[in-house]
């Protein structure tokens, strides 16, 4: 699969001329920060959030993942501004709340669009 | 012909290319689908064996209550459940959900509304009925009861099948109150309603 920039951008030289889109050419499209099967979990449980926002603990328990895998993954969505992580305490306890930012939200529903439209090319 | 059979085989490889690519998309989508669902049903049945053998219990006290007392104590009877179940809520949803995140703590979520609604209901036919004489509540507590118990069934049909159990109640416990509108009216309301509520609250604690 081609390696694509955050915008989703393909810089694959082998793109179809104009009118001749492939389902290889949406593959190709796909943003691969998201495209990863665990921060594809992750950014959907935080679009179902309500304030699209969940407490590390949460993600953690749900994704079924290690502290050290959670944090790898959430550094690259904050690296690519896709989420942003705030620290707090409640009740004396240090909490990290991940936050599903607008350009992750936008990216994510761009994700799924495009993996509609892989669906209805090969149909 | 060697550029033939290259571009058949090239074809090929497209098709079989795509149909992995499909694979994997449709793959994709249902994990999408599968993990927003769970999270959305998480976060609003948050708090939910508790909050419906509340909100059953006080169906059951406020109604038999209602029977055993009558005259103005049952205003104290109503008043009391209704002051139990709103704290309860509050405290329950707040205390479940700040756990998974901070902005859900203002969410009421569907079955607080639908208590609180409920409480309303029961309220205003107190309130008509001691002020206003003429007002039959018989004919209010059918339509709700049909409006909430439609609401339920279709939304357990989405959400959870088993909470159309209450559904049903809700529409059995109106019919009741039309066909037999008698001394026993109280009872009947306080069982067909408070019972598979609190049933389906105990159930779902179990399941959990």
């Amino acid at each position: 699969m081609a390696k694509v920039g955050k915008n989703g951008s393909s810089d694959s030289s082998a793109a179809p001329p104009p009118g001749e889109a492939t389902a290889s050419s949406s593959a190709a499209s796909l943003d691969e920060v998201i495209h990863q099967k665990v921060r594809l979990g992750i950014v959907s449980l935080l679009a179902a959030m309500p304030g699209r926002e969940a407490e590390f603990g949460y993600i953690k328990g749900r994704l079924a993942l290690t502290d050290g895998n959670l944090s790898t993954h959430l550094t690259v969505l904050e690296n690519n501004a896709y989420i942003a992580i705030d620290k707090g305490f409640v009740d004396k306890k240090p909490k990290t709340w991940v936050r599903l930012t607008a350009e992750g939200l936008q990216a994510f529903r761009g994700y799924v669009a495009t993996l509609e439209q892989i669906i209805k090319m090969v149909d | 012909m060697e550029q033939s059979s290259e571009s058949v085989a090239f074809e090929a490889a497209e098709r079989t290319a795509s149909a992995e690519q499909r694979e994997e998309a449709l793959a994709n989508l249902h994990l999408i689908s599968q993990t927003m669902t769970s999270t959305r049903n998480e976060v609003e049945l948050s708090g939910g064996a508790s909050g419906y053998i509340l909100l059953g219990t006080a169906m059951l006290l406020g109604f038999l209550g209602s029977a055993l007392i009558e005259g103005w104590w049952q205003v104290a009877v109503w008043l009391l459940v209704s002051c139990g179940v709103v704290a309860s809520l509050v405290v329950i949803r707040r205390q479940q959900v700040t756990a998974i995140s901070r902005s859900a703590r203002w969410l009421l979520g569907r079955q607080t509304i639908i208590s609180v609604a409920i409480l309303c209901h029961i309220w205003a036919i107190l309130a008509l009925s001691f002020f206003y004489h003429a007002f039959s509540p018989q004919y209010s507590l059918v339509v709700v009861g049909l409006v909430f118990g439609c609401g339920i069934i279709a939304e357990a049909t989405f959400v959870q099948p088993r909470r159309a159990l209450i559904g049903l109640a809700y529409i059995v416990g109106s019919l009741l109150t039309l066909f037999f509108f008698m001394d026993y009216q109280l009872y009947a309301l306080g069982l067909t309603f408070g019972l598979p509520t609190i049933g389906f609250g105990l159930y779902r604690l179990r399941k959990s």
